[in-house]
C-alpha cells in the first residue's frame, strides 16, 4: 500500500549542518532510551516548554479524522498522564525496548528541523516471552535550545493501529 | 449440518449467580455461538451511516466471525453482504473502507453490484466456442449472502434473519430513548481507536455490565469523582434484560464522603491527587437527564458511551475463542462549536487502549482469560453484588445483576438454559 503521506525526500538531507542532524538523532534515541528504562521525567526533558505528543492512529490519519490514541496539547497534559500512569493505572506489567532506524531530516527551517524516524516496539512479560508490540513512525519537530536539542511536537503515527491490549507507557 | 446438540452448560444455578469458567474457553459453544447468536436472532451494530456518507461509499464489518460489507448505493439506500464470493469463495472487497461503483472478485473477475446481485461471470459462455457455463448456469441464483439493515438515527444494525422484529422493537422503550437521544442529530466522525484483547468476546459485555469494577480499577475515575460507588447511579435493563444502561451523575458525592467510604473498605490510596490541567475532567452539561456517564451494551455486540462529553459507539468482533478486536467509533454532532469538538478530542484521552478510565479493562480481560483457562469443570464466577434470585434494575453502582441478566438471555438465545431460570 502506498503511504498516503509519503513525500519524497532524500535519506538525509545534505543542506541541512551534520551539527543539528548529529544533536536531534542523539534526542531522538535519548527519547526512547529513556522510556525503555522507565525514566519518565528524562523522557519530559526532552520535551521545551510549549510541546505537544500525539499518537495518532495511522487509519484516522488516511480517513482524515483528527482524534488520537493519546493526545496531549502541552506539557502539563503530558505530565499528567505520567502522573495518573504513576498512582492509579493499572497494566500489563512488562518491558519495552524501542528499535529506530535511520532519520530522515526532511528540513530545517527558522530553527525548526523537521525528523521522521520509524520505530518498533518490542515488549517482554515478565516470565521472559517476548512479542512485537507495535510499529510506525515518529513525526518529530525539534528545537535547539540554550539546553540543547528539544521535542517541540512528537506526533507517533501508529500502523499497528489496532493495538495489542492496551498502550500505557507512552510510545 | 453440525450438531450442538451435545453442548451443555453446568449452571448450578437457576439465577445465573454462577458462571462456569469453561463457558469462556470451549470450542463447541464458540461455534454454537456464531449460529445462535451473531447469525441468530439478533440485530448486530455494523456502523455508523456517518462513516459511508456518499453513493459508494463502503466499509467491511463484522458480525461475530463473518465479514460483511456495508455500502449505500445511488439512491442513497444501505447495503450489506457476506464478503465472500459466490463463486469458490474468495474475499470480495479487499479494503477495509472506500468507494466503488460495483465490486469485483480478484480470482476470476465475478462482478457484483453494490446489494451484492452477480452481474457478470467472464467467459460465462466460452471461448472460441468451447467450455463456459453450463446452459442451466443461472446468475440470479448466485448472489452474496444478503444481510439485512436498518438505520437507527444514523446507526446501521443488520441481521441474517429477514424476519427479525423492527429495531425499535429489538431495543425497547429505555433503549430507544438513551440511543435516541445520542444520536438526536447529525454527527460527524472523530476517529477511530481499536484494540485487540487476548480474552473471549463475552467478558466484555460482562465488564460494560459490571457496575461494581467502575471505580475499583479505574482509579483515576474515584479520584476525579467521575465515577463513584458513593455516587448516585443505576444499572438497567430492557424487559429481556439483554440490553444493560449503567448511569451515574458526577457530583452527587463529595470528595470528603468518598474518600471516607473508600478509606472504610480497605481500598484508599493516599490523597486525591491533583492535576496541572483539569479540561479532561470538566464535564459540561449536555446530558438532558444529568447522567455525568452512561454506557450501554445492546446485545450483541454494540456498546454505547457518554463519558463526560466523550462519545463513541464500540462495537466488537469475535477472533476465535482466544479473543476479540473492540472498536471505538468516537464522533461529535455536526453543530458543535470548535471549541466542544477540540474538547470531546482532549477528553478522548480517557477513552480506548489508553485511556486512563478504560485501559485497564483490557488487562483485567486478559487475566481473566488467561487464567480460567485451567480451572476444573467445576470452578465459577460468584455475581452475587446487588443481590441474587429474581434479576431487575438497581439504583447503585454496587452491583454486577446487570450481568446475570447478560447470561439470563445469552442461555435462552443458545439452547441451554437450566430448568426454570430466571429470565
Ligand atoms: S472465487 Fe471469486 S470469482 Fe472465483
Ligand atoms: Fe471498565
Amino acid at each position: 500500500m502506498k503511504d498516503m503521506k509519503d513525500v519524497v525526500v532524500a535519506r538525509s538531507n545534505p543542506t541541512i549542518p551534520a551539527e543539528i542532524r548529529q544533536q536531534a538523532s542523539e534526542l531522538i534515541l535519548d527519547s526512547v532510551l529513556h522510556l525503555d528504562r522507565m525514566e519518565l521525567e528524562a523522557w519530559i526533558d526532552c520535551f521545551d516548554q510549549t510541546s505537544c505528543y500525539h499518537v495518532i492512529p495511522r487509519e484516522n490519519i488516511d480517513c482524515g479524522y483528527p482524534s488520537a490514541i493519546i493526545r496531549c496539547d502541552s506539557l502539563d497534559i503530558i505530565k499528567d498522564r505520567l502522573m495518573v500512569l504513576d498512582v492509579s493505572s493499572k497494566y500489563n506489567p512488562h518491558w519495552d525496548r524501542h528499535f529506530l532506524n535511520g532519520t530522515q531530516f526532511q528540513s530545517y527551517e527558522n530553527g525548526i528541523l523537521i525528523a521522521h524516524t520509524n520505530f518498533m516496539i518490542v515488549q517482554s512479560t515478565l516470565e521472559g516471552f517476548s512479542k512485537l508490540f507495535v510499529a510506525g513512525h515518529y513525526e518529530d519537530k525539534i528545537v535547539f535550545t540554550a539546553d540543547g536539542a528539544k521535542l517541540r511536537e512528537r506526533i507517533v503515527v501508529l500502523d499497528t493501529f489496532s493495538v495489542p491490549n492496551l498502550i500505557a507507557v507512552p510510545l | 449440518m453440525k450438531d450442538f446438540a451435545g453442548v451443555q452448560v453446568n449452571w448450578p444455578r437457576n439465577d445465573y449467580s454462577r458462571v462456569p469458567y469453561s463457558i469462556y474457553h470451549d470450542p463447541e459453544i464458540y461455534a454454537l455461538e456464531q449460529e445462535k447468536i451473531f447469525r441468530g436472532r439478533c440485530w448486530n451494530v455494523l456502523c455508523l451511516e456517518a462513516e459511508i456518507p456518499n453513493p459508494g461509499d463502503f466499509r467491511v464489518c463484522h458480525v461475530g466471525d463473518t465479514p460483511v460489507v456495508v455500502n449505500r448505493d445511488d439512491d442513497g439506500e444501505l447495503y450489506a453482504f457476506v464478503n465472500r464470493c459466490a463463486h469458490r469463495g474468495a474475499e470480495i472487497v479487499r479494503e477495509p473502507w472506500g468507494t466503488a461503483k460495483e465490486h469485483t472478485c480478484i480470482y476470476h473477475a465475478w462482478l457484483y453490484n453494490r446489494k451484492g446481485d452477480l452481474k457478470g461471470v467472464p467467459f460465462r459462455r466460452g471461448a472460441n466456442g468451447k467450455g463456459g457455463m453450463p446452459e442451466c448456469f443461472d446468475m440470479k441464483n448466485h448472489n452474496l449472502v444478503k444481510v439485512r439493515v436498518t438505520s437507527f438515527n444514523g446507526v446501521i444494525f443488520g441481521t441474517f434473519h429477514h424476519d427479525m422484529e423492527p429495531i425499535e422493537d429489538y431495543l425497547g422503550p429505555l433503549f430507544t430513548k438513551h440511543v435516541g437521544e445520542m444520536f438526536n442529530r447529525p454527527i460527524k466522525i472523530l476517529g477511530y481507536q481499536r484494540q485487540r484483547i487476548a480474552a473471549n468476546w463475552k467478558l466484555y459485555p460482562e465488564n460494560i455490565k459490571d457496575a461494581y469494577h467502575g471505580s475499583l480499577l479505574h482509579e483515576f475515575n474515584r479520584t476525579f469523582g467521575l465515577s463513584r460507588l458513593t455516587q448516585v447511579a443505576g444499572g438497567y435493563m430492557d424487559e429481556k434484560h439483554r440490553h444493560s444502561i449503567l448511569f451515574q451523575y458526577k457530583g452527587s458525592d463529595s470528595d470528603e464522603e468518598a474518600l471516607k467510604a473508600y478509606i472504610e473498605n480497605g481500598v484508599k490510596k493516599g490523597e486525591i491527587a491533583g492535576l496541572n490541567d483539569y479540561s479532561m475532567v470538566n464535564i459540561i452539561d449536555e446530558n438532558p437527564f444529568g447522567m455525568s456517564t452512561r454506557v450501554m451494551n445492546v446485545f450483541p455486540n454494540c456498546f454505547f458511551h457518554q463519558i463526560g462529553n466523550t462519545l463513541a459507539m464500540r462495537k466488537i468482533r469475535t477472533l476465535g475463542v482466544d479473543g476479540f478486536e473492540l472498536t471505538w467509533v468516537l464522533y461529535t454532532y455536526a453543530d458543535d462549536s470548535e471549541e466542544m469538538v477540540q474538547h470531546r478530542l482532549n477528553q478522548a484521552n480517557m477513552v480506548g487502549p489508553a485511556g486512563l478510565i478504560s485501559m485497564e479493562d483490557g488487562e483485567a480481560l486478559e487475566m481473566v482469560h488467561r487464567t480460567t483457562k485451567s480451572a476444573a469443570e467445576d470452578e465459577m464466577a460468584v455475581i452475587e453484588m446487588g443481590g441474587i434470585g429474581s434479576i431487575g434494575d438497581r439504583d447503585t453502582r454496587v452491583n454486577e445483576v446487570t450481568i446475570r441478566g447478560f447470561w439470563a438471555y445469552y442461555a435462552q438465545l443458545m439452547g441451554f438454559a437450566p430448568e426454570g431460570a430466571e429470565q
